[in-house]
């Protein structure tokens, strides 16, 4: 029966074939790509039922299809499993993705490509379960690369719009660097153990441990010159780290993810929100073991955690395209996931994780409804007093804004408190008060946004704003409804959710500290108070196109924030325009298709006779000879000189 | 072994370093003042007329060629003329393969046309 | 006078071999005598018939070993894998060019026979044992090249390239002789046993040892210009790009592929030599590696940029013949399959697009191509993200045995340095995939499929996806060809 579970990757695969080379018309596209994700959910929900029903040391339904690789020293089967960590997480993806699918037929009608939409959504979907249900590295790194490429295709959806298929560019090249460093990781798991499977796998007889169950035999080995020793858990678990910040959008590599919001909205809810960028966290969760036996490694994941989050959320007040400032808030709060997963509180991250995932889906999604109804604006400065025209739309927004926010008792609050209290009772005080003031800020940011869109007059008036039609408000209201009730999943009272991850993560509940709640609560409700304070007293203010009334204030600061401290013009500066620099020299210099520079160099260096030389040369094959016998005498002064 | 090549290579590196130095100190040391007719290549104080490199037909090209192969078959069958008896009918076998390879080259030139001089 | 011998000669084991140039020859005069012009597709399929002739008659010598002219020449799993590799591409390039060359006025019926040619002395190659045989094969394929190459005669880049190739080919050419006359000065043998059989008997004269290192490392540039390694790579771009592209996608897998298979098994029989041969091996690669793909950043032509990709990915199979001892030479023996098949995809879907009297290869020219030819740029898309590296294709299982081998083999930072490179690769490959997806087309460019290119694509691509998928079926049967060199 453990081949079931292949249904639930399976059917939305199936969806992306249909969509791809059968169906034509729009209708049948969204219906039959809707339809299948629903039903890879409601397998997802049986399977998981009958998991739970195993008792808690055999939670582990684990089906291999065939041998990927075998090879006398290195085996990886094609293989899923379903255990508690990865139940949670194909339930985010199949349930909220089911939503979103259903929205976007809604949203997306009437695009000329709309087939080819719901083909890639449906990739994506595949590739993420792949990703969460790999039982091994390998399978894992094929849904990571193949999320990242139906990331790329989705971003760069409506390439019409220069900006997008820049962005679905940059996207790809970023986590390229990402992905690079998580090659070398898995390179190194696979030869510090010749295996890349997490757990025990029997194929054909032979039992072979996993390789996060070996993880104590290579504590104390150490790799590197003999000056610099680093402990091996520390080189692996750095690089994976590397590979995380890549996809879930961590300091310094996060500046793909606002670029990315180019692509269709229910794509950002779905992909840059909720599961792709969650990816990361997933991955820290599942090496847990390999994690926590490098300190080292832990302390630089929970830095670069608790930095991302202040710099993103900073960044989020000074935005005004409404997707913006939802984009930087996901970048700020998959800091408060990682910088969970550094305080080694992983069931907090993947508690956060998930009420993330639906109240940042709900505020996408919703962000979608208001574009949608205000014809293609996102310009917050256009908008305001919407909430008379699309109350649905405002009403459940204001659930995902106050979810984010952390008011209780919505189910943000919950899973932020958690990480909170988890820094305070482990005494780690400037990240706890760095993340504190994160979360005021955030709270801060979402009373402005909300003021500036539902609030106020209507500062542009050359459309016409409605509330959308019910196949996409229906996922609002459910995503809003999960957004208030989901943080009962790991109350103090009941964590049901550290029990259910127990087998996996083997983390006891952490302590509720009653007075850091009701501060982090009243803090919350201020800040937002203020930020919704600010911006409805000062809405007359605000004009298209005109600063923010707090630019007064804050003059440079503000710009700066505004462009998220620069990185973006740093990263130009230092890297890429010294590469492409590097690539036109190169292709100038050793590509003499264009002007031969390198017989011009040798003319620089013999003066005229390099001139008169150049001049009759109509070839250049000259200079290829040349070239050669330099490389003749290097390779045979190098032998002769240092070989011996 | 090599040592004894010592001499040659230090004659070698003599003969270099004199051409060098010479033409480096003629052009340091030499004034330049040319003239059209100075630059002019000398052809026996003749005007030179029309280009140094001229067309020649490919025809000869291709009998030159030829004339090579035929050339290489001599330099083979020559040495095994002496041992012919020695190699005894496994001779006649691999020289017939040779042979029959250049053949195979020699009809298809004939074929081509390569032969005919219009 | 004593008696002469002439050594026995087993030709059993060269079958494939004589298959393919007897035929070959048989081929030049059937054409000029039978086949009349404007049907010369006619000798095209009866080269690609000759060729899986070839094939079949190899089959039966899979469990067949041993060594003939006087260990000149050997058969084993090895070369018998090779042998096939290399008549599947012969046999790929012909199919392209079925309806290539009559679309660009360039049909002659002796591009089919060259094409044989070159395969033989691909195979020659693969089963040499001694330096002379070795250096046969290279030329045997060398000078078939430098025709092709000027194959599309009235094109002045054609026939620029093909003179080229020849006096810088001739170039090396002398290098590698040179360096097989110190060779032989040095050790008194030109087979590779006598050789290492030379080398075992440490400690050996300095001045033998001076012209046994020089020796070899002329024998290794010899190598480097035939596999494009930096800095002796010069002349590939050129090359590639004025040549007819079906000679330009042979040539970017063939001779690359066969001289890096009598690469690895120079290599592995003098193993004595390992620490002379690793340190240059180790910084060709890198420079390999690093300048292959940074030259390819910044072309805009379609075929140069193959070029250089061709040039890295040189570079990556590098590693595996650095470890070949330990596990490389299956990791190699898999890539070299992989990047074939992939290779001469992504030139087939270029030919496709090649139109009469203009060459559409920049760059522009793809875009929109999925709205024209929606299978076509999937099939594209499918090649450059194999030769990126990206799963679930052939091209990330080569990279990924590749980098384990040689992770495992010690060369961490050559790895290092390959991760990096392939992470900057993707870029330049996504490129094409952004023009073909996400763009307008700039210009009409109509794609022109028939059966033979239709046939190739087809058959690159599903090979390209089940290579990825399933590659156990195959590293079972590399591994087991890999039985008798000891690797």
């Amino acid at each position: 029966m453990e081949w079931l579970i292949w249904l639930i990757p399976l059917l939305p695969f199936i969806g992306f074939v249909l969509n791809v080379f059968v169906i034509r018309r729009e209708r049948a596209a969204g219906l039959v790509a809707s339809g299948l994700v629903v039903a890879s959910f409601v397998v997802a929900v049986l399977a998981i039922a009958a998991l739970s029903g195993l008792p808690e040391e055999e939670r582990r339904i684990m089906s291999v299809s065939w041998h990927w690789i075998n090879t006398g020293a290195l085996q990886v089967p094609f293989g899923i499993m379903l255990d508690p960590l990865t139940a949670v997480m194909v339930l985010l993806v199949t349930g909220v993705g089911a939503l979103i699918h259903v929205y976007s037929i809604g949203y997306m009608h009437g695009d000329p490509r709309v087939v080819r939409y719901f083909a890639y959504l449906n990739l994506f979907i595949t590739m993420m379960l792949f990703l969460v249900m790999g039982n091994n590295m390998l399978i894992l790194f094929l849904g990571w690369e193949g999320v990242g490429l139906c990331s790329f295709l989705l971003i760069g959806f409506w390439f019409e719009r220069a900006e997008a298929s820049d962005a679905a560019v940059k996207a790809f090249v970023v986590n390229r660097i990402g992905d690079a460093a998580f090659i070398l990781g898995m390179l190194a798991i696979y030869a510090s153990f010749g295996t890349l499977n997490f757990y025990e796998v029997s194929v054909g007889g032979q039992v072979q441990p996993g390789f996060l169950e070996r993880v104590p035999e290579i504590i104390g080995q150490t790799i590197g010159p003999v000056w610099q020793p680093i402990a091996l858990t520390t080189a692996i678990s750095f690089l994976l780290l590397i590979g995380a910040t890549g996809k879930s959008a961590q300091f310094p590599l996060f500046v793909w993810l606002p670029d990315a919001m180019a692509g269709p909205t229910p794509v950002s809810a779905l992909i840059h929100a909720a599961t792709m960028v969650t990816g990361g966290v997933y991955m820290m969760t599942r090496n847990e073991a390999l994690f926590a036996a490098s300190p080292t490694t832990q302390s630089w994941v929970l830095w670069i955690g608790v930095l991302t989050a202040f710099i993103a959320g900073t960044s989020a007040i000074a935005q005004w395209d409404i997707k913006r400032v939802l984009a930087y808030s996901t970048v700020s709060q998959l800091g408060f996931m990682v910088a969970a997963c550094g305080m080694g509180a992983y069931v907090a991250a993947i508690f956060h994780l998930l009420t993330h995932g639906i109240f940042k889906a709900l505020l996408f999604l919703g962000a979608g409804s208001v574009i949608h109804g205000t014809h293609e604006t996102q310009d917050m400065r256009k908008m305001g007093g919407l909430r008379h025209a699309m109350p649905t739309t405002y009403w459940t927004y204001l659930v995902g804004a106050g979810a984010l926010a952390g008011i209780v008792p919505l189910a943000g609050f919950w899973s932020k408190d958690e990480i909170l209290a988890h820094a305070l009772s482990h005494d780690h005080w400037p990240q706890l008060i760095i993340l504190f003031l994160t979360s005021l800020i955030t709270a801060f940011y979402m009373g402005r946004q909300v003021a500036l869109i539902f609030f106020g007059q209507q500062r542009d008036s050359h459309y016409h704003a409605h509330e959308s039609g019910r196949v996409m408000t229906v996922p609002l209201i459910a995503l809003a409804i999960g957004a208030i009730i989901g943080g009962a999943i790991n109350l103090p009272w009941g964590h049901w959710l550290t029990d259910w991850l127990k087998p996996v993560l083997h983390e006891e509940a952490g302590k509720f500290n009653l007075a850091l709640a009701l501060i982090a609560t009243a803090g919350a409700v201020g800040a937002s108070y203020l930020g919704w304070w600010i911006y409805t007293r000062n809405a007359a203010k605000i004009k298209v196109g005109g600063k923010d009334p707090a630019y007064r204030y804050s003059g440079d600061i503000w710009d700066g924030l505004e462009e998220a401290w620069y990185f973006d013009r740093l990263y130009r500066r230092i890297i890429v325009r010294p590469f492409q620099r590097l690539g036109s020299f190169l292709a100038s210099v050793f590509d003499p298709q264009g002007i031969d520079g390198l017989v011009l160099g040798v003319g620089v260096l013999f003066g005229q006779a390099g001139e008169q030389v150049r001049r009759f040369q109509s070839g250049y094959v000259r200079t290829y000879a040349l070239i050669f016998t330099a490389g003749v005498v290097i390779v045979l002064g190098f032998v002769l000189l240092f070989t011996r | 072994m090599l040592g004894s090549f010592a001499p040659i290579l230090i004659l070698f590196l003599i003969a270099v370093f004199i051409a060098v130095f010479v033409i480096t100190v003629s052009s340091l040391l030499g004034p330049r003042r040319s003239s059209p007719r100075k630059l002019a290549p000398y052809e026996s104080g003749m005007e030179p007329i029309g280009p140094a490199i001229r067309r020649i037909p490919v025809k000869f090209y291709v009998v030159a060629m030829l004339f090579i192969v035929f050339d290489i078959e001599v330099v083979f069958f020559y040495p095994y003329a002496l041992v012919f008896r020695q190699l005894a009918v496994p001779g006649l076998i691999a020289i017939g393969v040779f042979f029959l390879v250049l053949v195979v080259g020699f009809v298809y030139e004939w074929r081509k046309g390569a032969l005919t001089w219009e | 006078m004593e008696s002469l011998q002439i050594p026995p000669v087993d030709l059993r084991l060269l079958t494939p071999l004589l298959i393919v140039v007897g035929w070959a020859g048989a081929l030049l005069l059937i054409d000029v005598f039978f086949v009349p012009d404007g049907r010369k597709k006619i000798t095209g399929y009866l080269a690609i018939a000759g060729l899986a002739v070839a094939g079949l008659a190899g089959i039966p010598l899979w469990n067949l070993s041993g060594s003939t002219f006087s260990g000149m020449l050997v058969l084993d799993r090895y070369s018998l894998a090779l042998t096939w590799i290399f008549l599947i591409a012969g046999a790929l390039s012909i199919a392209v060019a079925l309806d290539y060359l009559p679309r660009h006025a360039i049909e002659q019926g002796e591009y089919y026979p060259l094409i044989m040619f070159a395969v033989g002395g691909m195979i020659l190659m693969a089963q040499s044992a001694d330096l002379i045989t070795l250096f046969l094969g290279i030329e045997l394929l060398s000078i078939t090249l430098y025709i092709l190459t000027g194959f599309a005669y009235p094109r002045v880049a054609s026939e620029e390239a093909g003179m080229k190739y020849l006096v810088l080919g001739a170039f090396a050419a002398g290098f590698f002789v040179y360096g097989i006359a110190l060779i032989f000065g040095a050790t008194g043998a030109t087979s590779l046993a006598g050789i290492a059989a030379y080398l075992g008997r440490q400690p050996f004269a300095p001045q033998e040892e001076t012209l046994f290192l020089a020796g070899a490392s002329l024998v290794l540039i010899g190598f480097s210009f035939k596999i494009a390694l930096v800095p002796f790579h010069m002349w590939t771009p050129d090359v590639y790009e004025g040549s007819p592209t079906p000679v330009a996608a042979f040539m970017s897998v063939g001779t690359k592929g066969a001289a890096l298979a009598a690469l690895l098994r120079v290599t592995l029989a003098l193993e004595e030599a390992q620490t002379f041969w690793l340190p240059i091996l180790a910084v060709l690669a890198a420079a390999t590696m690093i300048l292959g793909n940074l030259g390819a950043l910044g072309q805009s032509n379609l075929k140069r940029m193959l070029a250089y990709s061709s040039i890295g990915h040189a570079g990556y199979i590098l590693l595996g013949i650095m470890v070949a001892a330990e596990r490389g030479a299956e990791a190699f023996l898999f890539y070299i399959l992989a990047y074939t098949l992939t290779n001469l995809g992504a030139f087939g879907v270029l030919i496709a697009l090649e139109q009469r009297g203009e060459a559409a290869w920049s760059i522009d020219d793809f875009a929109g191509l999925y709205q024209r030819r929606p299978l076509l740029a999937v099939a594209m898309a499918l090649f450059m993200f194999s030769l990126a590296g990206v799963p679930p294709t052939a091209g990330f299982m080569g990279k990924f045995f590749i980098f384990t081998a040689a992770y495992a083999g010690g060369l961490g930072w050559l790895v290092l340095i390959g991760v990096l490179t392939s992470a900057i690769a993707a870029y330049y490959y996504l490129r094409v995939v952004v023009k073909m997806f996400m763009q307008e087309p700039v210009r009409e460019v109509r794609p022109e499929l028939t059966r033979g290119l239709n046939t190739e694509i087809l058959i690159a691509g599903v090979a390209t996806l089940i290579l990825g998928l399933l590659p156990t079926p195959i590293v079972l049967l590399v591994e087991r060809s890999l039985v008798a060199l000891g690797g």
